[in-house]
């Protein structure tokens, strides 16, 4: 759970709702910064979304978990179409925006306090990036694991990355070799959030090419149905099933 | 002179110039972090500036210096009128981008090396909110009196300001208090541009309220002609010799 000093998106998203503007502000840790995501995407509705955004979250079924479920645009979308959906953030205040718009089950938690102490679900939700929450590869081998155990026969994981490959800019060059030389996958991002004076603290940010994706799976149990990609883009949704 | 990997503002003008990035990031010294307008506004056409700048600029006649010149937008047009135009930054990319953009006469020089070698001028601007420039109250009235020396008998800075009490953001109010207590003036920011990897030193600008600027110009031999305001803290001024 993060305090309030480090809950940066949090105030993000309470702001705008508030209608207080404020711009989300990406710190990585070779210096580089820039500004982020315009604050209303978290709020978008779903005729809003990106087609691949659309395409996949059809793949959601019977009771579903949105980790890292931010102002829970993708809450709202399943909860009125009347899926059995629960939400969690490591933000106080990104779960009390949710509340606040009508989301009716949603817990300040970490991917890492996910157990079957929240039940068992059928569909696992990382949309808007949220698989980067899986930090490295041990992590997300560790985690899918445990994702495996807590979910049904036919549990589903619906998560979205983005090839860092094709980022060209030199910038995007520099830090995937820094980040080969200090041991780490090249799209293994660390950064921290800052909106006005909060800050969030350093987070690692997996994320991975369609088939260093397939390599992260191995072994977990879990195994790729199929790949929905972005028009344009490097961005694509992985629908994740259980091997049988 | 900036070195390149502090030439922050330079590299978001030179990189909008090529249709790329643009944002800015300013960050002040109590960790409150923004994205500020950005290069859009750098170079803004005089069609589409505010009405409190363009009436501003009005005033400007014979020999300018602009101060300050970012990518030249004051530059252009008053050069495009005919006016006889020098203009100074300490962002080398800024320079050259105002050299592509087509502006003849401009250097890569900071506001204290502004001297009677540069000629003697009619004009000064310092828009865009370069009155921070002067970054506190003892620096502006040095400055103030080398401008005077530096300029014709009928002399006229034309600057833009904005009121830091026009504000009810907490932040910005805890800041002017924060200020104070370290004996500053509430509006004097202490910030640093960044921008991708690129950072400037952290520097001092100045936000004056109208009467703050009335007081700091007193006894250096200027005064304000008039004010100019706009729809929120913004403002322009045209002053004048004593």
């Amino acid at each position: 759970m993060l305090k309030d000093r480090q809950d940066a998106y949090g105030h993000e998203l309470l702001d705008y709702l508030n209608g207080i503007t404020g711009s989300e502000i990406v710190e990585r840790d070779d210096g580089y910064i820039e500004v982020s995501v315009d604050n209303k995407f978290y709020f978008t509705d779903y005729k809003d979304w990106t087609p691949h955004e659309r395409k996949a979250i059809r793949y959601a079924r019977g009771r579903v978990l949105d980790v890292g479920c931010g102002a829970g645009r993708v809450l709202l979308y399943l909860q009125q179409k009347g899926l059995d959906v629960m939400g969690i953030d490591i933000s106080p205040l990104a779960v009390e925006v949710c509340k606040k718009r009508g989301i009716q089950n949603v817990r300040v938690l970490s991917i890492t306090q996910v157990s079957s102490k929240l039940g068992f679900f059928d569909s696992i939700l990382m949309f808007g990036g949220s698989f980067g929450l899986l930090g490295c590869p041990e992590r997300a081998k560790w985690q899918l694991k445990r994702f495996h155990k807590i979910t049904s026969e036919r549990g589903r994981i619906i998560a979205l990355s983005c090839d860092p490959y094709r980022a060209v800019s030199q910038e995007s060059k520099q830090y995937r070799k820094f980040n080969k030389k200090r041991g780490r996958m090249p799209g293994q991002f660390r950064f921290r959030i800052r909106y006005k004076k909060y800050v969030t603290p350093w987070i690692d940010w997996l994320v991975v090419s369609k088939k260093e994706m397939t390599g992260v799976l191995k072994g977990t149990g879990w195994q790729i149905k199929k790949f929905i990609d972005a028009d344009k883009s490097p961005v694509y949704i992985a629908i994740i099933e259980k091997e049988r | 002179m900036l070195k390149d990997y502090q030439d922050a503002h330079g590299h978001e003008i030179y990189d909008y110039l090529n249709g790329k990035g643009g944002y800015e990031i300013v960050e002040r010294d109590d960790g409150y972090i923004d994205a500020s307008g950005g290069a859009k506004d750098y170079f803004a056409e005089y069609k589409d500036w505010p009405l409190y700048q363009k009436k501003a600029i009005q005033y400007a006649r014979g020999g300018v210096l602009d101060i300050g010149c970012g990518a030249g937008r004051c530059l252009l047009y008053l050069q495009q009128k005919g006016l006889d135009v020098m203009g100074i930054d300490i962002s080398p990319l800024a320079v050259k981008v105002c050299k592509r953009r087509g502006i003849q006469n401009v250097r890569v020089l900071s506001i204290t090396q502004v001297s009677s070698k540069l000629g003697v001028f009619d004009t000064i601007i310092m828009f865009g909110n370069n009155f921070g420039l002067f970054a506190n109250r003892d620096r502006a009235r040095w400055l103030l009196k080398r401008f005077h020396k530096g300029t014709c008998e009928k002399g006229r800075i034309i600057a833009e300001s904005g009121d830091p009490y026009q504000t009810n953001v907490p932040e910005h109010l805890q800041y002017h208090k924060f200020n104070r207590k370290r004996g500053r003036m509430p509006g004097q920011v202490r910030i640093r541009v960044r921008y991708k990897k690129y950072v400037t030193p952290w520097f001092d600008y100045l936000l004056v309220s109208k009467n703050e600027m009335a007081d700091i110009l007193n006894g250096t031999g200027w005064r304000i002609e008039r004010f100019f305001a706009s729809t929120w803290a913004a403002y322009s001024v045209v002053v004048g010799k004593e």
